[in-house]
């Protein structure tokens, strides 16, 4: 076959440099996992699967384990609704001013993480930040000096609204170029044949779309997964560690229990996770060579 | 929109259903862009408000007394230049190595065949999947080691490790929804694999190369955490905006304020000017 | 059927990628290749040269060049040492003193010795900790640095021992220093660092807001404090003010101001979270009545009094300030850049009352703060490396320059308190006297390496499960023993 050689020139500068550039860190990370590590002395005595065990089995794990598949389920999904719709939308024959239109959805994406983290931190301020005084306006809050980050479950919602405000945009950049290369034909076929809206979008539209929303699905829920600066900005993990997502969770032990073992050990299980969520959705999607 | 067999009334209720169509959709344009949209109002409000309406109880949406120092204190800093100018370059750079490496790997995968295909796509992702935190500290010893310390490069392949697999996986899904014929049937007719994915490929997959290219530059553009560790003496601009806005016991939040939007302006910008690659569907199509 | 691609728009669209693609790969290239490499001009050693010099130094806070006569006259010889680079990391700069004479210190040592070179390196004040201690642990510190007094226990042990000798070659003893901020550099009775500046909060109280609730002084004691704060509210809240409060209480998670505002109510009551002896070993006591007596008087303001607002549980200090321009508060733990902040808002200056901290039964107490000077095991691997860094260290702990660095605050050297150039400016800014004077019974944190873990995590969230009555103040603080005990057997 004439393109025997040249299939490889085409991933191997790919593989070469992300291998070249990521190799040493996992493997400091893998290595790290089983043995606690003095950041003073730099010794480092072999415990075996003391970090892993000792992480599985806190009552912290619970609440980590929940608040991070809660925060990705949600922002992801969120983030796929709002960024169809609005790619949708936008691309609609008879809308005009697209180029305005798409210009403020994307906003989001273009501000910085801890500068959104800062806004929404201002916006939800009890004293100073509107929100409070907008639910109260609307009947949600008796009064406005309740501090609405004090609670897991309020706080939740907020970094998960600013989450998905932060990323849809991703989703819908994506799915509008995938909505540019389904041909006109189609639809026009399908009209002809008497199709309404539901049928050509779920016959036609979604179809063609596989590939790409498959991908940048998938490829959001582990953005999302892993993701750090927003909800720390905001919460810091609290009030009272309950917000900890697993991101979160490693900064704390690595940078403020400098429990280097034990936040690789909380590495390693994120990465278990987000691989086998992967494995799995993959192959739900039917997704493959 | 006028069929065979069609009289007055059903052509015009076709086009009511159709002006119905597209009222709905500006009517969900509109919701979804304040939504996108009310953050950023906040901020600019905030950042032109004089000093005293800044924390006023309850806090106001608008101001009657308009105020752009903070904008021109900002500008006139002297870092500011020099890191906008750092940021452009590291930005530009590992964009465009993403979106060049992307298109070709992505092209490879999508098309080829050959062993370990399954496993190394996979693999791509393996930095994504680790948490990016648990990455600092080896991957500054490891970059120091290559005294890469404050390097352009440096830098840019830090960031090129977190866009160069996004890239590849998005470009392989754009081209995977191309039926692969058309190439084939170029190839039958002489020309090259290259040439095919140029001339063929590309045009089609066009919006979504400018769409990583755009992301790819967005993630660069808003990065923190990696150039303030790995440059040490020299800064980026969201690094430059945290060393002139955060003090010791107070933030200036005009300044902040101020400086985060005009942070955001050139992706901002660029977006905007590409926004026609994205979307303008390609003229004549390719048909079957 | 055609089934060639429309032509149209090909051509164009293939310069097009081919552009896009081709600037990306030069830019990155050209970069790479204008990035000038590091220079290394080479000045032969052996050259000696004697020179005479007088530094001058400020008496006033502007950029007219220094006029005093006292000063490091120094006999400058370049002799064996070759080009040196010392690399000199610090947090970028809020006090416009500190500010204007880092670059003059810099340039003092490198005009007089010739074959030093300083970089001097900033980062973000809430961001150095973190920086050095990826480069601490990747081997790769710089060789000076001045960090915050409350994150020196974690550095400690990177750093170089500050021996009687080194001292002796940096132009100081150990008087010098206030023993609390000597306190804070020292590990297993060895000394690791050196405070170059010190500093204390102190307490704010709103004079008109108070004495319309009938009453004239700042509270004594700080169960004072808690009976004026009850009286203040209920006053304010019973004619329909309901925003008014009486003190701002902060117990926010992972914030560092919580543990600055709750250690002083522990150790004036003659408790402590842990002690540490001279031989370094680390004792939990926690566990005592007086810190259970400290968590009470919280539990009293905010569940019993509801003398507090009710967000004291996100609240930070910058919430506290805000709410006292507003007139909203009564009592604040305040920062004399916070005084220098309402005036700036206009905020009439008869309505401040600004005095010492109230005290417990056993003491009056606040937090030390300050800056500390670390020179790093890792970056001193040959001789004139270390020469140069002790040199940086003796401009720096010099009295006139320390004066001149921290004219904003209080030096670390105390021999800079008696210099004018440190008297001007605290003789005009009144609100500067209070802070000063409570330096005296100020205190350091634990000098552990493990208190940011505590005073961050554990702390407020012992102090919020007492406050929303969760569990007793006895079963918080045992709660708290166990965590700390466990954080420590790590």
């Amino acid at each position: 076959m004439r393109e025997g050689y040249l299939k490889y020139l085409f991933v191997l500068p790919t593989l070469f440099l992300l291998f070249f550039l990521t190799g040493y860190p996992i493997a400091y990370i893998l290595f790290t996992t089983f043995y606690r590590v003095n950041i003073y002395t730099f010794e480092y005595s072999f415990v075996g699967l003391g970090n892993l065990l000792f992480i599985v089995s806190s009552e912290a794990f619970k609440t980590v384990l929940e608040n991070t598949l809660y925060w990705t389920t949600v922002t992801t999904i969120g983030a796929l609704s709002l960024g169809l719709i609005s790619a949708l939308l936008l691309n609609e024959e008879g809308v005009r001013f697209k180029g305005i239109f798409g210009a403020m959805l994307f906003l989001p994406y273009a501000l910085g993480y801890v500068e959104a983290g800062y806004t929404w931190l201002w916006f939800t301020n009890p004293t100073f930040g509107m929100l409070n005084y907008v639910l109260k306006d609307l009947g949600l809050l008796s009064k406005t000096n309740v501090s609405l980050l004090g609670n897991r479950w309020s706080a939740l919602t907020i970094v998960i609204i600013a989450q998905i405000w932060k990323h849809f945009p991703f989703m819908t950049l994506m799915l509008r170029a995938g909505l540019q290369s389904i041909r006109k034909e189609l639809y026009e076929a399908a009209e002809v044949d008497g199709a309404g809206i539901i049928t050509k979008f779920l016959n036609i539209t979604i179809p063609q779309l596989k590939p790409i929303l498959v991908l940048s699905t998938l490829l959001m829920l582990v953005w999302n997964f892993n993701s750090f600066t927003l909800i720390w900005v905001i919460t810091q993990g609290g009030p009272f560690g309950q917000t900890h997502i697993f991101s979160t969770a490693i900064y704390e032990k690595a940078f403020i229990s400098f429990d280097i073992g034990k936040a690789s050990a909380l590495s390693d299980i994120v990465f278990l996770i987000v691989f086998i969520i992967s494995i799995v959705y993959l192959r739900v999607t039917k997704y493959g060579s | 929109m006028v069929r065979e067999g069609d009289n007055d009334m059903k052509v015009s209720l076709r086009k009511l259903k159709k002006n119905f169509k597209t009222i709905l959709a500006y009517v969900g344009l509109l919701i979804l862009s304040s939504f996108a949209i009310f953050p950023y109002y906040y901020l600019f409000v905030s950042s032109i408000k004089p000093k005293d309406e800044l924390s006023i109880v309850p806090p106001t949406l608008w101001t009657w007394r308009p105020t752009f120092e903070a904008y021109a204190k900002a500008i006139s800093q002297p870092i500011f230049a020099e890191a906008l100018l750092n940021t452009i370059i590291v930005s530009l750079a590992s964009s465009g190595i993403a979106v060049f490496l992307g298109i070709l790997s992505g092209y490879a995968y999508s098309r080829f065949n050959f062993r370990g295909k399954n496993k190394t796509f996979q693999v791509i992702l393996l930095r994504n999947m680790f948490p990016g935190i648990a990455f600092l500290i080896p991957y500054y010893a490891f970059i120091s080691w290559l005294g890469w310390i404050n390097t352009y490069q440096g830098l840019t392949f830090t960031y090129l490790v977190f866009n160069l697999p996004l890239a590849v996986w998005l470009t392989r899904g754009f081209i995977d929804s191309i039926p692969p014929d058309f190439e084939e049937q170029a190839m039958v007719d002489g020309c090259s694999r290259l040439g095919a994915l140029l001339r063929i490929v590309l045009p089609i997959i066009r919006p979504g190369i400018v769409g990583i290219f755009i992301y790819c530059f967005a993630n660069s553009w808003i990065e923190y955490a990696q150039p303030l560790t790995l440059w040490t003496t020299k800064k980026t601009l969201p690094v430059a905006l945290f060393s002139i806005v955060m003090g010791e016991y107070q933030i200036d939040w005009r300044m902040l304020f101020s400086m985060a939007i005009l942070m955001s302006l050139p992706t901002i910008i660029i977006f905007y000017f590409l926004q026609r690659f994205i979307g303008k569907a390609l003229v004549g199509g390719i048909k079957m | 059927m055609s089934s060639e691609p429309k032509k149209v728009g090909r051509r164009t669209f293939l310069n097009y990628a081919i552009a896009v693609v081709a600037t990306g790969v030069i830019v990155g290239a050209a970069t790479y290749f204008a990035v000038p490499k590091e220079v290394t001009t080479v000045t032969a050693p052996g050259t000696t040269v004697t020179k005479t010099v007088t530094t001058t130094v400020t008496g006033t806070p502007t950029t007219t060049p220094p006029t005093t006569t006292t000063s490091p006259t120094t006999t400058v010889t370049t002799t064996p040492y070759e080009h040196t680079v010392i690399e000199y990391w610090s947090n970028i700069e809020d006090d416009v003193y500190r500010k204007e004479t880092n670059p003059k210190i810099i340039e003092a040592v490198m005009q007089e010795n010739k074959w030093i070179e300083i970089t001097y390196v900033e980062k973000p004040y809430g961001e150095i900790r973190d920086r050095l201690l990826t480069a601490c642990i990747a081997r790769n510190p710089p060789h000076v640095a001045v960090i915050p007094i409350a994150n020196s226990p974690e550095f400690v042990r990177y750093a170089i021992e500050i021996t009687d000798s080194i001292m002796g070659k940096i132009g100081v003893s150990k008087d010098d220093f206030w023993p609390a901020a000597l306190a804070s550099n020292m590990y297993a009775g060895k000394l690791y660092g050196l405070p170059v500046q010190n500093e204390s909060m102190a307490f704010l109280w709103h004079k008109e807001l108070c004495s319309k609730a009938g009453i004239d002084r700042p509270p004594e004691t700080w169960d004072e404090l808690a009976d004026f704060a009850k009286q203040i509210t209920d006053y304010y809240h019973s004619k329909g003010e309901t925003d008014v409060y009486g003190y701002n209480l902060v117990m926010k998670y992972n914030h560092g101001n919580t543990m600055f505002r709750f250690m002083p109510v522990v150790w004036a009551y003659g408790g402590n979270i842990v002690e540490v002896t001279q031989t370094g070993e680390v004792k939990v006591t926690v566990n005592s009545q007086e810190v259970i007596d400290a968590v009470k008087l919280y539990v009293r303001m905010y569940a019993k009094d509801k003398s507090v607002p009710p967000t004291a549980f996100t609240d930070t200090a910058t919430e506290g300030i805000e709410y006292f321009l507003r007139n909203k508060i009564a009592y604040v733990i305040a920062h004399p850049s916070n005084i220098k902040y309402l005036l700036n808002n206009n905020f009439p200056v008869e309505k401040i009352g600004y005095d010492l901290y109230p005290k417990g039964p056993v003491r009056r107490a606040s937090v030390l703060g300050g800056w500390n000077l670390h020179i790093f095991k890792d970056a001193i691997k040959k001789e004139n490396q270390l020469e140069a860094a002790l040199i940086f260290a003796k401009y720096f702990l010099n009295p006139e320059w320390n004066a001149l660095w921290t004219r904003g605050s209080n030096p670390g050297n105390r021999k800079s308190f008696e210099t004018t150039t440190w008297k001007e400016l605290y003789n005009k800014e009144w609100w500067r006297k209070a802070p000063t004077s409570m330096l005296q019974y100020a205190i350091a944190f634990p000098p552990i390496p493990q208190w940011s873990e505590i005073g961050l995590t554990v702390l407020p969230q012992m102090l919020q499960y007492a406050c929303s009555q969760e569990k007793t103040p006895e079963e918080a603080v045992k709660w708290a023993e166990d965590k700390i005990k466990e954080i420590l057997s790590r």
